[in-house]
């Protein structure tokens, strides 16, 4: 490159054909201008809308238009073919994206062999010989007989390694939650002591309600999560190599990083007009669908996170029942209602089911239909806005006001339990609250099938039920799920407020609580329903997963 | 064999395929070549149904195509479909036996079929249950 600014000093003919991005963003064009010392002028850059770096190799190759000089991406073996010299970045203005060997975990164990290729390739993949690397493949397959690599076809998977900085706030959530917490227990005192539920409590220190070790362990694992905050969670991205859709670009790696032997990428993995080569280039595209199946043999990182989750939640529910906690104020509220709870969770439990599956049972024929024909859309969609933005008790009470009026113009009907209170009308405006979610997306979800792939079933003899059973429901599943996980969700939380009916559930201590004044008997019903909300989203949630997996293969 | 005789099909009063006639022998290599929107993909799809023909008959075999059940004869007629032909949550194994299995064929036949039917196209062994 700094021949090459000499070469321009001098007055030198140059004509580069390159992507308006690499034209227009600082850290291309004009971080090379700025660190060399030159100028391009308009009409000495030739100057493309894509990023297609076969078109500018060949143009360069080829004088197309003047053209004498190209941006090219890749490590593509092109570059020495087509007789081009990669120009050296020795002034370090970009920087380096350098590849590093990594895979799908359980892609890397599907193909031993690869990994162990990646890893030996990259140990000496640099900007020299990593055209080459890939040139020996195509001298296997076309004969070229230019490049003199020593380097074995990587079939593996690429992942860059974010490398900037591995220690800084990663985690923000994480950090204003332990300094408020830190501060909380240096202030306010750890926990408050009431001889009982009427009066407000004394509050205590950590000093004064824990033993010495007790306080050591708290603050101990209180350091671990403030340093959970600090640490990089070791993000990759996964990229693909070949073609155009490199992206790696070690023919552009010029500067390392200084005592680093190993090459290490900056953060800049997400560049669009990289994102349309890797979808344009089949070859990316075989390995992108490897890479969804890789993914998606392996085991969720859900179930990692999953796992520490239902350690915790054991060993806290281990010490419930050891009764470490039964001196708090929510123990005793519940020792005091222990059937009670029993019942009111069963019956919150109830309630939901009763009426995601009914609103299921009613939504899915309709979201089928408003699938098939668009003209059902408009009415059955007529003014989404309406429901969705109510505030929580409004359509509650909008169908309990109905409920009643059938209730009382209809004594059958009465009579059977759909009356002004108590569990039927709960049920009824549940019903019709989950109903919207679980139309639109079985709607949804059938409309985003592919056509093409319909249209294949169709072609091979397959009835339209068949047609619907195997072809539209299976690839529809993952958005009927989701909406299936928003719903059940809803549902657990507005069922609190069907206590106000009469229909009993979690929201009976909610608002007996509020009647009362007793926080702690409004815990006992909201806590509850919060955990009960986490397990179902992350039962549906799994659900999904597994079942997406069981599609993929 | 397929014959087609004077088939028309116009969508909104205009023909896109006006009184066609052609025949195919059988065992014949037939290229339709035309511009686009010339009426092959509609020509195509008439003869195995995925488009109603409005006049004309089409036979394949001797047979009036209108005269089977559109799915009977979707099943005996191969039909690559333009850009994605492929079911995208099923194997390799599953589309390549999906006929088949609509035949009812038994399992262990399919099966075998559709091994041999993998070996012809790729000259490589390829791993069917992905």
């Amino acid at each position: 490159m700094s021949d090459l600014a000499g070469y321009l000093a001098r007055g030198g003919r140059i004509r580069l054909a390159a992507s308006a991005e690499f034209v227009e963003s600082p850290s291309a064009l004009p971080s090379f201008e700025a660190t060399y010392g030159f100028r391009l002028s308009g009409d000495q850059l030739l100057t493309l809308s894509g990023g297609n770096t076969a078109a500018t190799l060949r143009a360069a190759a080829e004088a197309m238009s003047g053209v004498n000089a190209a941006m090219a991406y890749g490590t593509d073996g092109a570059i020495a073919a087509l007789g081009l010299t990669a120009l050296e970045d020795d002034k370090g203005a970009q920087v380096v994206y350098a590849p590093a060997p990594g895979c799908p975990r359980s892609g890397a164990a599907a193909a031993p062999r690869d990994r162990k290729a990646a890893r030996s390739g990259f140990r000496h993949l640099d900007a020299r010989n990593a055209p080459a690397a890939q040139c020996r493949d195509r001298r296997r397959r076309r004969g070229c007989r230019r490049c003199r690599g020593g380097l074995s076809e990587i079939e593996a998977l690429l992942a860059v390694t974010s490398a900037r900085g591995r220690i800084g706030i990663h985690n923000r959530v994480l950090l204003t939650l332990m300094v408020a917490g830190t501060v909380a227990v240096a202030v306010a005192g750890f926990v408050s002591y009431a001889p009982n539920r009427l009066l407000s409590g004394q509050p205590i220190t950590l000093w004064e309600a824990a033993s010495g070790p007790a306080v050591a362990g708290i603050g101990l694992l209180g350091a671990m999560l403030l340093a959970a905050a600090f640490i990089s969670p070791g993000k990759t991205a996964v990229l693909c190599p070949g073609g155009a859709g490199g992206g790696l670009a070690p023919a552009r790696a010029g500067r390392r990083r200084a005592g680093g032997e190993r090459p290490v990428a900056r953060r800049e993995t997400r560049r669009p007009h990289l994102a349309r080569h890797r979808i344009l280039d089949p070859r990316c595209m075989r390995r992108a669908r490897h890479c969804r199946r890789a993914a998606a043999r392996s085991v969720p990182a859900r179930w990692h996170s999953s796992s520490t989750a239902g350690a915790i939640v054991a060993g806290v529910a281990a010490l419930a029942v050891a009764g470490i906690f039964d001196a708090l104020s929510i123990a005793r509220e519940y020792a005091s209602r222990r059937l009670l709870f029993a019942d009111a969770l069963s019956r919150h439990v109830a309630l939901v089911a009763g009426s995601v599956g009914l609103a299921v049972v009613i939504g899915f024929p309709l979201g089928v239909v408003a699938a098939r024909s668009p003209r059902l859309q408009s009415p059955l969609f007529a003014d989404p806005q309406s429901t969705a933005d109510h505030s929580v008790d409004r359509p509650l009470r909008a169908a309990d006001r109905a409920a009643l009026g059938v209730g009382g113009s209809l004594p059958q009907l009465a009579a059977i339990g759909v009356g002004g209170i108590g569990v039927a009308p709960a049920i009824i405006a549940l019903v019709l609250y989950a109903l919207l979610p679980v139309v639109r997306n079985t709607a949804v979800g059938l409309a985003g099938v592919d056509r093409a792939v319909i249209e294949a079933g169709r072609g091979m003899g397959l009835t339209s039920r068949q047609i619907f059973r195997q072809v539209e429901l299976p690839l529809a599943l993952p958005v009927l799920l989701a909406g299936l996980r928003i719903v059940t969700v809803q549902a657990i939380g507005l069922a609190v407020v069907a206590a106000l009916i009469g229909a009993g559930g979690l929201g009976t201590f909610v608002f007996e609580g509020l009647g009362q004044y007793a926080v702690d008997l409004v815990l006992l019903g909201a806590l509850p329903a919060i955990f009960l909300a986490l397990a179902a989203d992350f039962l549906l949630q799994t659900l999904s997963a597994v079942l997406r997996r069981h599609l993929a293969q | 064999m397929i014959e087609i005789d004077e088939v028309t099909k116009s969508y909104g009063g205009r023909p896109v395929v006006d009184r066609l006639s052609l025949s195919v022998g059988a065992g014949a290599f037939c290229v339709l070549l035309g511009s686009s929107g010339c009426g092959k993909s509609t020509t195509l799809r008439m003869i195995n149904r995925l488009i109603p023909i409005d006049s004309g008959v089409i036979r394949v075999g001797g047979e009036d195509v209108t005269q089977v059940p559109a799915e009977a004869l979707r099943r005996r007629i191969g039909y690559a479909i333009q850009s994605i032909g492929l079911f995208p949550h099923w194997t390799v194994e599953d589309n390549i036996a999906t006929v088949p299995r609509l035949l009812n064929w038994r399992q262990a036949r399919v099966r075998d079929q559709s091994h041999r039917a993998a070996r012809t196209v790729s000259s490589r062994s390829c791993d069917l249950s992905q």
